[in-house]
């Protein structure tokens, strides 16, 4: 190996344990969950309140269900059933949907970003 | 009207190493991979032997066209899967070719081959991410994919580095 081969091999090995820290920061618990009908916004809703949701898409009803700060598709009119496998969501980022029937939550953090990259 | 179509040894020497690279691409394909994403990236170590040995023009004809002729075998010809290849090779070209300008003794086949596999693998989740999963999620998978692109791409280098000890290339008449 020339020694340009064993600078960039130790600073590969070296900036590995910085992309694990950066890309794998700790989530934070979410506090709303953004309902979504393709690209267009149904309904934003706090988590901290326990209700039930249904929305309408394509193919039927999806109903969601949020309790204790976590949300989940509770039935859905799919054949994969993704979204309710998906089980409960509760940290800002977290995102599931059923695409059959097109909706999808994500779920927001207390600011608009949880975290920016320059 | 007879049209005749003048080869240069180049031209040939890019085309067997191309069938090569584009037969270890297309048995790849069919190999389980654990995580998504993942594929041990031997068609490369072609690259890389190609560009120690005949420099950096053969080598990226080589990448290119076997990201091309692969897609045509494997059916997957503009499909998501050929535009992260397709990124993929293109960006690690660039690089490499970034590579070959290093003064002094530059780097050998396993310098080379970790630039390629690391530009391969960020090319392909800014690709993946930019097309066709703009969710910042997709990023916690990139650490992985990432150790595993420095683990084979050093692998592939040492591979290369042993074909280009142990083979001596003859030019065909």
């Amino acid at each position: 190996m020339t020694r340009a081969d064993i600078v960039l091999l130790l600073l590969a090995i070296l900036a590995l344990p910085f992309v694990y820290l950066h890309y794998w920061q700790p989530t934070t618990a979410g506090t709303t969950v953004r309902i979504m009908r393709g690209e267009t916004l149904v309904r934003e809703l706090a988590l901290n309140k326990d209700r039930r949701i249904s929305v309408d898409g394509p193919l039927g009803v999806s109903r969601l269900q949020i309790k204790d700060g976590k949300i989940r598709f509770t039935d859905s009119p799919c054949t994969g059933k993704v979204g309710i496998h998906a089980g409960w969501l509760s940290h800002s980022g977290d995102f599931t949907a059923c695409l059959p029937n097109r909706i999808s939550i994500e779920i927001m953090g207390s600011g608009q970003y949880d975290s920016m990259n320059f | 009207m007879k049209i005749t179509l003048r080869s240069t040894p180049e031209d040939s020497r890019i085309a067997w190493f191309t069938a090569l690279a584009v037969t270890i691409h297309v048995l790849e394909s069919s190999l389980p991979s654990p995580i998504p994403g993942l594929k041990p990236g031997l068609a490369n170590i072609i690259t890389i032997t190609v560009l120690c040995q005949f420099g950096w023009r053969t080598a990226a004809w080589v990448s290119l066209l076997r990201v091309l002729v692969g897609s045509l075998v494997l059916g997957t010809f503009l499909s998501p899967t050929f535009m992260l290849s397709l990124s993929g090779a293109v960006t690690s070209v660039l690089i490499l070719w970034g590579g070959t300008k290093l003064p002094g003794r530059g780097f050998g086949p396993v310098g080379y081959s970790l630039l390629a596999s690391i530009a391969h693998i960020s090319a392909q989740f800014t690709c993946a991410y930019l097309l066709f999963i703009p969710h910042p999620g997709l990023w916690r998978l990139f650490p992985v994919l990432l150790t595993f692109a420095v683990a084979l791409g050093m692998i592939n280098g040492i591979i290369s580095r042993s074909l280009l000890t142990h083979i001596s290339y003859r030019e065909a008449e």
